[in-house]
């Protein structure tokens, strides 16, 4: 039978209303870790994740508490990634819980984000424990928060937990509302009479690359016993392995003779090869195999395509070893090779979101010493050319010519943006600006507005997010899932360099908004592209009628003349820091451009 | 026998200038006199080394600081070391540097008479408010009294500095000074554009906003000018910032970038010696202190490896109006780029030598540049 004492959960929040430090509190209180004066958060282990103060990666941790019941209860935490780009890594961290601690901050309130991953919990039939957190704070308002609660998931008043995770106040509360509330484990069949007779399922909800162990899934057991020495199979790619190790996460990986179903910890199935451990991915037993793979699992549809280009061309082999384990760990990437005239050889990868792009490109740069050089990223295009063929279009320079385009069609989101009244004048303004249209506005209560638009997603892959935050002071956040096509009117908006276009700056645009990108773009591109020994003209052009340009005047003096006293020294050094200079330049045509060119253009002012 | 010039460094003026960024200190007698004891110790030390030990000298070069603060008699005993040290024939080039408004006109013709035979004026400009922004402690007219003062001495080689890109200075101001300087029939010029050097009083200035940065575009259109003057006045641009009358070009300066061996003696002197480069200690403390104890003043040495000496050939032979050898050039760097830059017209080809033409010779660094990054 399966274990009754195990449960399963994870915390659904808003970014920064203090997941990470109720994590803490919860390894505290179970005695994996020593008391926490200030704030650790062991849960992010990665340095981008404390800075940008997100969890990008699902983790797992197992924790043991003997209950006032006298059972010692086992208690796997599964965290959730906290971003609108993740929504797919939260479903299958979901679906290896039962239950979900919602965890709002007192003095924020529910937030859009909050909604849309209690609604796909849910969906996952997962008990839900609301918590407001921060009551200690001069600014919360505990019984507002605790209203829009009820009225998000229609809970009764005594339902909702009132603690302080940085004070330590009602963290029993919270574990034993995990214990007595959340159910253990399905079990998978009755026709059993013992787990080890069940064929095995083991859900992959997060992998990681070990440099001396190999790929390491973080899995569920879902029906039967997984042990070393196994042979077991992934549904997916159908590749067999025998199992050489598995065991229980803590603070570090612990082995075990074997996980039966119910529990949740990993797996080092010896598999040197990465990208073969997808994640949301089943497991299955090679003796015993069931022919269909666990439900639940969606495939991850990239969103954001962009191109990423090594700076230095030796580093192409290091960064296509770097995607590939980056990959290990992040189903959601994909990348395909391709060709730039100015970039050389890169990769057109897609993303979930910009943000993910960012986290992306950051990682490979941090963990795997690259020096990257992106496109302007854009969404997919559905485009019905006149000769009746239907095209996919994820990179400018593939879009055929106007005379051969019957139709485009560009994705569209359903979007809500929860926000203070105060700010939906703004909220609207902006929402117009990016093709908006706009369907509706409910309230969670008087301080509280959800307002709901359908627009264009490559309308907030640019820097909707950013924009939204600042005009709101932070108070509105935003949500979207993907509704289908619609038809619009796109062109391919070129840049030249001294007359020579440079694919890599191409970009898919509306129509109406041609115009100001290419000002922008070609008015930004002057601003950064220095001096050179010759004149540069920054043209912008649509089918090559230029409707914007810019000049960069030559440079006429860049010399050390002063010698002291044959000091050629500090010469060779200048010189050098000079040439150090130059590496960080890309040559586009016959133009260098600092490698930040890229990434300005993608930044607003 | 190695020939190789002498560098003699005398870190003391009677003020520091506001841009200045060299090795020197307001003259303190007291320092002064122990700096002129612990000099002599350095040269009998070099004197003994290899490879300078009986090497020939092939110029003399007394710098600053303000070398010719330096009393007569100190600097006779300095001669007569040198020349007892060393093979030195009359015809060795022996220049002096020295600041008009520093009170020392009256030694020029000791000087003279003591085998120096080539003066070099700290003149900077011609316009009094520039020279006040300078923070020079002189006005126009005590060059031109320098410059009287070291003719009459008997000095016919003359060489006159002038800075520009001064901050309020034009193109127009610029050529005023310039003919100003012209006037004086001087042989040589050597003319830097400003730049601004970290731990100056310019640098602060720029930095709390209260002087603006040299314009390179300005300097860029004054050095324009420059060059079509002293064209027109018959000078050689031999080098990238001196001008000579034919036969007065120095043999000094050229040391330098020939890439042949120099002896530096005195606080931050540099020395190279075919293979490596050394200097001395820039602290003037430190420098009597480690003589006094008969130690060596030295600061660091730097080898120079194969591709290095290649480099510096590079950018020292286009400094040059000898230029850079065609044959060695092909040989070390890409032919493309090189083929490339002669079209664009950043090199010429004269004599199976390449050459930056002197309208261009302001972008040295970016030729250069563009030549290593494609090797």
């Amino acid at each position: 039978m399966i274990k009754k004492n195990i449960r399963n959960f994870c915390i659904i929040a808003h970014i920064d209303h203090g997941k990470s430090t109720l994590a803490d509190r919860l390894l505290e209180a179970t005695g994996l870790i020593a008391s926490i004066g200030e704030r650790t958060q062991f849960l992010d282990d990665m340095d981008l994740e404390r800075e940008r103060g997100i969890t990008i990666k699902a983790h797992a941790i197992t924790m043991n508490h003997k209950a006032a019941d006298g059972i010692e209860y086992v208690l796997n935490l599964i965290d959730t990634p906290g971003h609108v780009d993740f929504s797919y890594e939260v479903s299958r961290s979901l679906a290896a819980c039962e239950g979900a601690i919602l965890l709002v901050d007192a003095s924020q309130g529910v937030e859009a984000q909050t909604i849309a991953n209690v609604y796909l919990a849910l969906e996952n039939d997962l008990t839900i424990i609301p918590a407001i957190n921060k009551i200690d704070l001069v600014s919360a308002q505990p019984d507002l928060v605790q209203q829009q609660i009820m009225d998000l998931i229609g809970c009764e008043a005594d339902e909702v937990l009132r603690i302080s995770a940085r004070q330590g106040i009602g963290i029993d509360q919270v574990i034993n509302a995990v214990i007595d509330l959340i159910p253990p484990p399905k079990p998978y069949s009755d026709k059993f009479s013992s787990i080890e007779d069940e064929p095995l399922q083991a859900l992959i909800f997060d992998s990681i690359f070990d440099n001396y162990r190999g790929a390491i899934p973080y899995i569920k057991v879902v029906s039967g016993v997984l042990k070393p020495d196994q042979m077991i199979f992934f549904h997916s790619t159908r590749k067999k392995y025998q199992v050489d190790e598995v065991g229980l996460l803590r603070l570090k990986r612990e082995p075990q003779k074997q996980l039966a179903a119910g529990e949740v910890g990993y797996i080092i199935p010896g598999c040197k090869e990465v990208g073969e451990t997808r994640v949301g991915d089943t497991i299955g037993d090679v003796e015993n195999p069931l022919p269909k793979p666990l439900s639940g699992y969606r495939e991850p549809k990239p969103m954001v395509y962009a191109g990423l280009y090594p700076t230095d061309a030796d580093e192409y082999e290091d960064f296509q070893n770097a995607l590939a384990k980056l990959k290990l760990n992040d189903a959601s990437l994909q990348y395909e090779p391709e060709t730039s005239g100015a970039l050389g050889f890169g990769f057109r990868c897609g993303f979930l979101g910009l943000l993910h792009l960012e986290i992306v490109q950051e990682r490979l740069e941090r963990e795997y010493n690259l020096d990257l050089v992106s496109t302007v990223p854009n969404v997919k295009y559905r485009i019905a050319c006149t000769d009746d063929q239907i095209l996919y279009v994820d990179n400018p320079v593939h879009l055929p010519s106007p005379m051969a385009i019957k139709e485009v069609e560009e994705p569209i989101v359903k979007a809500q943006i929860v926000t203070p009244p105060e700010f939906i004048g703004a909220i609207m303004q902006l929402s117009m600006e990016r093709r908006g249209i706009y369907e509706n506005t409910e309230y969670l209560d008087p301080q509280r507005a959800v307002l709901h638009f359908k627009m264009p997603l490559a309308e907030i892959i640019y820097d909707f997010y950013d924009r939204l935050k600042s005009m709101s002071r932070g108070y509105a956040s935003f949500d979207y899932e993907h509704t289908g096509w619609a038809v619009t009117k796109m062109v391919r908006l070129d840049i030249l360099l001294n007359g020579e276009l440079i694919d890599a700056l191409s970009v898919i645009v509306h129509e109406d908004k041609a115009y100001a990108w290419g000002r922008r773009v070609v008015d930004k591109l002057a601003q950064i592209i220095p001096r050179q020994m010759f004149e540069v003209a920054i043209q912008a052009a649509i089918s090559s009628r230029i409707i914007a340009r810019a000049t960069v005047r030559a440079l006429r003096k860049n010399v050390l003349a002063k010698c002291y006293g044959g000091d050629i020294t500090r010469k060779r050094k200048l010189l050098e820091k000079q040439k150090e200079g130059k590496k960080r330049m890309k040559m586009l045509g016959h133009v260098e451009v600092p490698q930040e060119a890229f990434m300005a253009i993608l930044k607003s002012d | 026998m190695t020939k190789f010039a002498l560098y003699i460094h005398y870190p003391f003026c009677i003020k520091r200038c506001n841009y200045c960024a060299f090795v020197s200190s307001v003259i303190d007698d007291k320092i002064a006199n122990s700096y002129q004891k612990v000099l002599l110790t350095e040269l009998k030390q070099k004197a003994d080394e290899q490879p300078w030990r009986d090497g020939k000298i092939r110029s003399a070069y007394f710098g600053g600081g303000t070398p010719s603060l330096m009393p007569v008699d100190f600097i006779e005993i300095l001669l007569n070391t040198i020349s007892n040290s060393f093979c030195l024939t009359p015809e060795t080039e022996i220049t002096i540097e020295t600041n008009p408004g520093s009170d020392v006109n009256d030694r020029f013709k000791e000087f003279f008479k003591l085998g120096i035979n080539r003066l070099s004026i700290g003149a900077q400009s011609f316009n009094d408010d520039e020279l006040k922004l300078l923070g020079r402690i002189h006005s126009t007219d005590d060059i031109c009294d320098a410059v009287q003062a070291g003719r009459e001495a008997g000095f016919e080689n003359i060489s006159l500095d002038l800075l520009y890109g001064i901050p309020g200075q034009t193109v127009n101001s610029f050529q005023t000074s310039l003919q100003k300087a012209l006037d004086l029939n001087p042989t040589h010029l050597s003319t830097y554009a400003l730049s601004i050097e970290d731990n100056t009083p310019f640098a602060r200035m720029v930095k709390n906003g209260s002087l603006s940065a040299p314009d390179p575009d300005l300097a860029a259109d004054q050095y324009s000018m420059l060059i079509d003057v002293m064209k027109n006045a018959g000078f050689n641009h031999y080098e990238l910032t001196n001008y000579s009358k034919s036969g007065f070009e120095s043999t000094h300066n050229k040391t330098y970038w020939q890439r042949t061996p120099y002896l530096g003696i005195g606080t931050a002197a540099h020395s190279f010696d075919g293979q490596k480069r050394f200097w001395n200690t820039n602290s003037i403390e430190t420098y009597i202190r480690n003589l006094k104890s008969d130690k060596i003043p030295l600061n660091n040495t730097e080898f120079i490896s194969p591709p290095e000496q290649i480099e510096e050939q590079l950018y020292l032979g286009l400094r040059t109006s000898a230029g850079l050898d065609v044959d060695f050039a092909r040989k070390h760097f890409s032919k493309n780029t090189l083929r490339e830059l002669v079209l664009d017209g950043f090199l010429n080809i004269q004599h199976r030598k390449y050459l930056v033409p002197e309208k261009k010779w302001l972008l040295l660094d970016e030729v250069v540049l563009k030549i290593l990054s494609t090797s």
